[in-house]
Formats: structure tokens, C-alpha cells, sequence
């Protein structure tokens, strides 16, 4: 749908030289008043004035607002058009808003890495090869690794310790 | 749908090194582990995870070190402790991360964003503000209670790799549970 704005309209009109056959404002084409030259002549001013005058006389218009106004029937046609211009983007928008709402949803659910033995294998790579540590050659033990870790600094624990605590102290906190 | 990614917090892995008495800690996070082995759960466990377990590991040993003297042999002897247990720490982990049990995992955003979102949530919020009563004739004091910024990046991490919860005995991760942020995850503070 396409909606020409009323200052086009006359644009239009201008191009072809209709508005001052509408208007009666018609003048002598001279090279003194082209806009090349720049030149505003005293006879336009009062061309101007006069366009100004006929149009609030007949319009019944403020003469401050610079510009032409089209007719009523002209204007309730872009009223309904621009209506339904809005009721069109607020359809669109509402459709977009469901849309944007049901991926991020997704987003929330779905894991959103999915390589990720491929980034803990390298991790685990780089781990080995700065603390010096590789894996054990020959038979490997038995021992569930999370039971390797169970206990591991029992010596150094008493019924003072609280986990929180040592964690916030190397936080800084 | 994967394998279900779970977060431990640092205060997790210390409880289960120490065998922590505190309110049954230890035993908590051991049947943490043995529900986790259950389901075939995954645990996650961030590069800042294992460098605060490595400190908390130097600084224990070290403070609880009986008190004799202060000499060179003194500090070696303390050292090699430390790089032992650091050792053995690694290696358990290492093996849990070869099996797939663990995944050893670091942000893969850049820095500069990073540091942004973590700034951006840490200005956002402020925690409160207590007293707490000062030792002998000492008059009571303000204490800062809040989200740290550590807080806030272990949480980041457990949301970019999309932890279904994030377990620790750290109360001051209850604020970041009304944080858009991390939408998705369950902070389950014990």
C-alpha cells in the first residue's frame, strides 16, 4: 500500500505546472527568477503573498503553516489509509513480539554449546602440559576418581572448617 | 536434549576435600555425587573453580601447618606438601574430565565482554548492609553483604554452558537468582 504524503502530491503538480493553473498564481518563466540565479524578485514576494491570501480566504486556513492544504475528501482518504497503515504494523509488530518471545524461550532451553568435550578435551590438554601432569603409564587403577579426591586434605580439617569461609577468603571477600 | 550439565560451586569441591562436619556438608555433597553418577549427569568445572580450590588447598596447608620455626627448610617442607596435594588434585580431576564425568570448561566469550557483563550485573545490584558486634570494648560495625564479582562469573559460566542448576553452600549467590541473566538456571544454595 502506498500512501503519498499531501506535499507530494503537489509536487507532482508543480513538476507539471498545474498548481498555478489550479491556484491562478501563473507567472512568466525569466532567467532573473531561476533557481540557478538565486534571485528572489520583489514580484515574487508578492506572487507569495498572494497565493497565501487566496488560499485562507477560500480554505478558511491558518496562514502561519507553511504549507498547501488538500481537500477534506483528500484528507479523510489518507486518514483511513494511514488507519489502516497502523492496524497493518501493529499486526506485524505482534507477530514479531511471539516470534523474538519463542526463540529466546528456545534460547533459554536448549544447551547453547554444544561442543563442549571438544572445548573440555583441549582444556584438559592445556591443564596436562602446564602442571606437568599426564596421565599414569600402565595398569590403570581402579580407585573411582571422585574417590580419589574424597578426603584428599582430611588431615588438614578439623570442626572448625567451613567450606564458605575458605572459599571467600581467597575471593577476597 | 544432551547429557544435564550441573555447576559446583568451589565451596563444593573444598567440603568434599576436607570432609567438612559443618552441617553435614561433606555427606551432602556425596550424595550429590553418587545422584549425579545415578542419572549420568555431567558436572562442570571452570577454570576459576579449580584455581580457588588450588588456593584454598596452598592457604590450608600452610595455615594449618603446626608452628615451629621459619627457615628455608622449614617453607620447602610446607611447599612440597602443597605440590603434592596440588598434584593429586589434578590428577583425580584430570581423570574425571578424561572419563566425560567432569568437563573442564572456560568462557569462550571474549574479555572485553567478559568484563562488561560482569561490570554491567555488579553495578546493578548492591546487597545490604548489617552490623555486627566488635570484639571486647569495641563499639559494633558495618558489615558489606553482596554479590562479588566472582559470584557473578561463576554464574556466567554455569549459564554459557548451560547448567540446569548451580550448587553451593554460598548464600551470597541468592541474589543472582532474580537476575534476567540467568534465567534457566537453579541456584540451589545449601
Amino acid at each position: 500500500m502506498t500512501v503519498t504524503h499531501p506535499a507530494k502530491k503537489w509536487d507532482a503538480l508543480d513538476k507539471r505546472g498545474d498548481r498555478d493553473r489550479i491556484l491562478g498564481t501563473e507567472r512568466p518563466q525569466s532567467g532573473e527568477e531561476t533557481w540557478g540565479s538565486r534571485e528572489l524578485s520583489a514580484q515574487n514576494i508578492f506572487l507569495g503573498e498572494r497565493v497565501v491570501a487566496k488560499m485562507t480566504r477560500e480554505w478558511s486556513i491558518d496562514p502561519c503553516i507553511d504549507t498547501t492544504a488538500p481537500s477534506m475528501s483528500e484528507l479523510r482518504q489518507e486518514i483511513r489509509e494511514l488507519r489502516e497503515m497502523v492496524r497493518d504494523l501493529s499486526e506485524s509488530h505482534a507477530a514479531l513480539e511471539a516470534r523474538l518471545s519463542a526463540l529466546e524461550e528456545q534460547f533459554v532451553k536448549e544447551p547453547v554449546i554444544d561442543n563442549l568435550w571438544e572445548i573440555s578435551d583441549n582444556n584438559l590438554k592445556q591443564l596436562e602440559e602446564v602442571s606437568g601432569i599426564t596421565r599414569t603409564p600402565g595398569k590403570p587403577t581402579e580407585q573411582d576418581p571422585f574417590d580419589a579426591l574424597k578426603g584428599l586434605l582430611i588431615e588438614y580439617s578439623d570442626d572448625t572448617v567451613d567450606s564458605v569461609e575458605l572459599v571467600n577468603s581467597v575471593r577476597g571477600k | 536434549m544432551g547429557t544435564r550439565r550441573v555447576y559446583f560451586d568451589s565451596s563444593l569441591w573444598v567440603s568434599y576435600i576436607l570432609q567438612e562436619n559443618h552441617k553435614n556438608r561433606a555427606q551432602q555433597v556425596q550424595q550429590l555425587i553418587d545422584q549425579i553418577k545415578k542419572d549420568d549427569d555431567v558436572i562442570l568445572v571452570s577454570h576459576l573453580v579449580l584455581l580457588e580450590v588450588l588456593e584454598v588447598i596452598r592457604k590450608r596447608i600452610t595455615e594449618t601447618e603446626p608452628y615451629t620455626d621459619l627457615d628455608d627448610d622449614k617453607k620447602d617442607k610446607i611447599k612440597r606438601i602443597i605440590q603434592e596435594k596440588t598434584n593429586l588434585f589434578i590428577s583425580g580431576l584430570s581423570r574425571l574430565v578424561r572419563e566425560h564425568r567432569v568437563a573442564l570448561v572456560n568462557s569462550q566469550e571474549s574479555v572485553d565482554t567478559w568484563f562488561k557483563t560482569t561490570y554491567s550485573i555488579f553495578t546493578s545490584s548492591f546487597g545490604d548492609i548489617s552490623t555486627y558486634s566488635g570484639r571486647g570494648n569495641n563499639p559494633p560495625r558495618y558489615r558489606y553483604l553482596g554479590v562479588g564479582h566472582y559470584d557473578i562469573q561463576h554464574a556466567l559460566t554455569a549459564k554459557e554452558f548451560s547448567a540446569r542448576d548451580l550448587y553451593t553452600f554460598d548464600r551470597g549467590f541468592a541474589e543472582l537468582q532474580n537476575y534476567q541473566e540467568f534465567n534457566g538456571i537453579r541456584f540451589v544454595i545449601r
